[in-house]
């Protein structure tokens, strides 16, 4: 078995950096060592089996399939860059407090309603016919406005993101005119 | 340095221009493809691993330093990728005598039959003896070999020294001697038949 410092000058030899001497000094060794020149025959076979090692290409599909995942980080990207501006944008942000307002209105103004409702019921306990129309009434038109209430809110939220200034003075008349309305009713009926 | 043209890509796709990016990917797919596949030994994992190496180079474009080449970065990230993965999972040898994979006929896109036979079985062969080496010598290897980088840009992609490098290259072709040799030996068709053919 050649040592360390044969060894090194083959390596030195294969990677075409071996001076004159050293060249000189291999020659000699590999012409005297069996074992040297049998180990240096071994490391040209590799030497020469590695440098003509054969490249795998890509297969066809995979740029296009690069290119679709690609496509879809950047659309990913863009939806969370639009959504963070989005709700960074301070006119946003109020028009949602002026919803929550108006919402928060509208639940004070039907409350009257609701206990109304509460009392006829009670009252009607005695006669389970009354009873069971009262409650139908009831039902429907706590439906009704829970219906109106999710319009509303879509429509709200629409006119946010398109025109958020004029979302905002919009909503904020939603609390003046039902307040005018039950003012109406209430003061002009009494 | 790297290629103007390149460069120009390399800015237009960080501006989000995705055709620029697929520029760079058909320009540089099969080197990526190549190293994950030396590297990895499968060939539907060499795509997973490509696939990702190139997305992580899409993410960290701004970062790339156009002074240095951008086939050596992007390689960079493709290699380090692959050791990740070798040293997620321990790779079950692939024996020489399995069947070729359908996915393996890659090499012979534009070859003849036989001769695409004759460069499928050689690249498997060679695989098979590649798959015996360490992690990082094989990296070494197929980087010297499949590449032609020097030492130090070895070096430089798996940073660490050239002396280290040369040491480990050194090393590794010992051990690929001895393969071939045991091979030989234990078999009578011998391994390194086949691959010197019209050599």
């Amino acid at each position: 078995m050649p040592n360390e410092k044969h060894l090194r000058l083959m390596q030195e030899a294969l990677d075409g950096e071996l001076s004159p001497e050293g060249q000189q000094l291999l020659t000699t060794l590999l012409r005297t060592d069996g074992q040297s020149a049998l180990e240096y025959d071994k490391l040209q076979r590799v030497e020469t089996l590695l440098n003509s090692a054969p490249h795998e290409r890509a297969p066809r599909r995979l740029a296009a399939t690069i290119m679709a995942r690609v496509a879809a980080q950047m659309e990913a990207q863009t939806w969370v860059e639009t959504a963070a501006q989005t709700k960074s944008d301070p006119m946003v942000e109020m028009s949602k407090e002026v919803i929550a307002l108006s919402v928060l209105a509208v639940t004070v103004v039907t409350m009257p309603l609701l206990i109304s409702a509460s009392w006829m019921v009670i009252n009607a306990m005695a006669d389970p016919s009354l009873l069971t129309m009262v409650l139908q009434q009831v039902v429907g038109m706590m439906l009704l406005m829970l219906n109106m209430m999710l319009v509303f809110l879509e429509k709200a939220q629409s006119l946010i993101e398109s025109d958020p200034l004029t979302a905002a003075a919009l909503m904020s008349l939603i609390p003046v005119t039902l307040l005018s309305l039950v003012r109406y009713m209430f003061v002009e009926q009494a | 340095m790297t290629d103007p043209v390149i460069t120009q890509w390399v800015n237009a796709a960080i501006d989000g221009d995705q055709e620029a990016f697929a520029e760079i990917v058909y320009s540089f797919q099969d080197a990526v493809f190549n190293l994950c596949y030396r590297l990895l030994g499968d060939s539907a994992e060499a795509e997973d691993a490509a696939q990702e190496a190139f997305l992580k180079a899409y993410g960290n474009l701004h970062r790339y330093d156009s002074e240095r080449s951008f086939k050596t970065w992007l390689l960079t990230i493709a290699s380090n990728h692959c050791i990740d993965r070798l040293r997620k999972r321990r790779m079950t040898t692939v024996s020489i005598d399995e069947p070729i994979p359908a996915t393996l006929s890659l090499a012979s896109r534009d070859l003849q039959p036989e001769q695409a036979a004759i460069q499928q079985e050689r690249s498997r062969r060679m695989q098979a003896l590649l798959e015996q080496l360490p992690e990082d010598y094989r990296l070494s290897v197929v980087l010297r070999y499949w590449y032609d980088y020097s030492y130090q840009e070895i070096a430089d992609i798996m940073n660490s020294t050239e002396s280290a490098i040369k040491s480990r290259l050194f090393r590794a072709r010992q051990m690929l001697a001895d393969k071939i040799d045991h091979s030989e030996r234990s078999s009578d068709s011998g391994l390194l038949n086949p691959l010197m053919e019209g050599m």
